[in-house]
């Protein structure tokens, strides 16, 4: 059982894991709640959907190209929509609104385009990876690699490039950034795009695991935010560990009570982090 | 010029009334609400209802003597909405019959309908409310389903299941006859309860693995019970028993559950399927659709069939019948203010919903 219970606890965490990742990284250089990265989810499931299912493209394609439109409305919404209130000086509060009313708008879209019943992704769920004594669905297996794979990659971009020195110079100071004559908004809009796309992939693989309904993005993203905040945005090791400690809780949780407290265990955790430990487990030590 | 002006005055009248003959004769209206859940978590039921409805206003035949309007109303299926839209039916629409779906919103109109006097067709397991000739509710009977289930399990030689339930009034009541029933066939069983919305059942399925169940019983319908299913198969295994209580109409995957038996509502009869089909390109989540154009046809088939558009009238009428417009093979019967769908055991054999015994 314990096996079991720890290939469940991978599997959610890796789902978790990849929406906390792109909510940390958008957040690194745009520190707002935003709940339009719940649309992106939901367009790269939607966008596999409508590719596959209705304009029949082989899932080879269609995944890339659903995976690259989130990133340029990723782009787009930040270059059109949250710079401008930026530069206007829009508080964190007036962009959390925006996008609240942004997401709300393309929920409906959804449920106008594609009816508000739930569908699934066919394919790439049904084949099972064999392992020694158990199986799993391709696609959970898949979104473990790509949690891990992601992970190192954005950890290498952050760390050992220069692009990344810049992301975290927007981070850490956006108005030294802007005098030392980086383009704070170009960075912006690049961060966005690969957020936009780490969000995309991560709608992709949820479609094609429990399927698709135009309420998703939310709900997948607000536990993508409760595991960026357990495990502290300041690296990308906070969200990818926080979401393995967030499934981890939430799963002991359901094998100790019952399934229908598994948010309330997430709830909690999150208010104890809030109160105790705001900036997460791999809080960054003040200089 | 006093003369003048009365001749004139009578000219016009004169033409007035001529203008108003060459008018059509307008038919008298009965105007029908409908609160839905048309967004969020159970839009899905919501709109397949309104699909229902919509279906059998366009079906009307065109010599009945009235006409029938739908006022159409989201009502997120939470109380406080439903409450304020049905106040705003009554009194600004002016409705003659409100439609609702589900527990909640069922249960707060039937008092209103009363009070009020209109009309009222609710959709609930437990229907409270139906206490007077203005309540009508239109569902299959969760008694039937659950003995149905019961005695499947039984004849199988089935001694242990594992019942998941997801926390709704009606599925939560349901789950309860359908336990105190296996305990009368000594059958064994757990249960755990789940949430809407919820997508991961896999810690839930090891906790139900360990007990060694030969049956799973699902008391949800899609998208819950499409995942969970799915997880189950994955888990335990593709030859597993899953069954479910009022599931067959609602599901939205039937692959996932080839083999499967429900105790759930009837399948409509082929005029019905075909009129869906064509209109909608549609044959999943049909149960809100069917009480739809049950509920719509029966009050049609109630104002029709009187004199006046008077709601108490056709309340009285409505009231004293004991079947109302079926579209089954079978009558849908009518015990009080109980209109029963009928109830079937059904699987899904090659992709196809059919009934068990004709398998």
């Amino acid at each position: 059982m314990f096996l079991v219970l720890l290939i469940n606890v991978l599997i959610v965490g890796a789902g978790y894991g990849l929406m906390a990742m792109g909510f940390a990284l958008m957040c690194s250089v745009s520190p707002f709640f935003n709940l339009t990265l719940g649309s992106i989810i939901a367009l790269g499931a939607y966008g596999t959907y409508a590719l596959t299912n209705l304009a029949g493209l082989p899932a080879v394609f269609a995944i890339p190209a659903s995976i690259v439109l989130c990133a340029v409305l990723s782009a787009l919404l930040e270059r059109f929509v949250y710079t401008p209130f930026r530069l206007k000086g829009a508080s964190s509060m007036v962009l959390l609104v925006v996008s609240l009313g942004l997401y709300t708008i393309s929920e409906a879209f959804i449920h106008l385009a594609f009816g508000p019943q739930y569908q699934i992704l066919g394919g790439v769920s049904v084949q099972n990876i064999n392992f020694a004594s158990f199986s799993m669905p391709k696609v959970q297996f898949l979104t473990i690699v790509a949690d891990f794979v992601i992970f190192g990659i954005l950890n290498g971009l952050l760390f050992h490039t220069f692009f990344g020195k810049t992301i975290r110079a927007v981070n850490d100071n956006p108005k030294l950034a802007d005098i030392t004559g980086l383009n704070n908004n170009k960075i912006i809009l690049i961060v966005s795009a690969i957020a936009g796309m780490i969000l995309g992939l991560s709608g992709v693989l949820t479609g094609f695991d429990t399927g698709l309904e135009p309420t998703m993005g939310f709900n997948l993203l607000f536990k993508g935010i409760i595991a960026a905040i357990i495990g502290g945005m300041s690296t990308m090791k906070g969200p990818f560990l926080g979401a393995f400690f967030l499934a981890a809780a939430e799963n002991i949780g359901v094998l100790a009570l019952s399934s229908e407290w598994r948010d309330l265990v997430a709830f909690v955790i999150f208010i104890i982090f809030l109160m105790f430990r705001p900036n997460g487990i791999f809080e960054k030590k003040e200089k | 010029m006093k003369k003048l002006i009365l001749s004139l005055c009578f000219i016009l009248a004169l033409g007035a009334c001529k203008e108003e003959n060459k008018k059509p004769q307008e038919k008298p209206v009965v105007k029908i609400g409908a609160i839905l859940p048309l967004s969020g978590d159970l839009a899905v039921w919501g709109n397949s209802e309104k699909q229902g409805i919509l279906l059998a206003q366009e079906n009307l035949s065109k010599d009945l003597k009235n006409k029938y309007e739908i006022v159409f109303e989201d009502s997120l299926n939470a109380n406080k909405n439903i409450q304020h839209i049905a106040q705003k039916m009554i009194s600004v629409d002016k409705v003659d019959v409100i439609i609702t779906m589900f527990d909640p919103a069922a249960n707060i109109v039937g008092p209103m309908a009363t009070t009020n006097k209109i009309i009222h067709f609710g959709q609930s397991w437990f229907p409270q409310y139906v206490t007077d000739k203005y309540n009508y509710n239109v569902y299959a009977d969760i008694k039937q389903e659950a003995q149905l289930i019961a005695d499947y399990l039984a004849n199988k030689g089935i001694k242990k299941v594992y019942l998941f339930t997801v926390n709704q009034t009606g599925f939560i009541g349901g789950t309860e006859i359908l336990k105190s029933l296996l305990k009368k066939r000594d059958i064994e069983y757990q249960e755990r309860n789940f949430n809407f919305g919820q997508t991961d059942f896999r810690t839930d399925i090891i906790k139900a693995k360990s007990f060694e169940a030969q049956a799973y019983i699902i008391g949800a319908f899609a998208p819950e019970a499409d995942i969970l299913t799915k997880q189950l198969k994955q888990i335990i295994g593709q030859d597993i028993i899953v069954t479910g209580l009022d599931l067959g109409l609602n599901v939205a995957n039937r692959s996932i559950y080839e083999g499967s038996v429900f105790g759930s509502p009837a399948i409509p009869n082929k005029s019905f399927l075909n009129a869906y089909h064509e209109k909608y390109k549609d044959e999943n989540y049909l149960f809100g659709a069917t009480v739809g154009y049950v509920s719509f046809n029966a009050i049609v088939y109630a104002f029709e069939n009187i004199e006046t558009t008077d709601k108490q009238v056709a309340a009285a009428f409505l009231s004293s019948q004991h079947s109302v417009p079926t579209i089954y093979d079978e009558e849908i019967v009518k015990d009080k203010g109980l209109i029963y769908i009928p109830s079937k055991l059904l699987t899904i054999d090659h992709n196809e919903l059919i009934v068990f015994e004709e398998k």
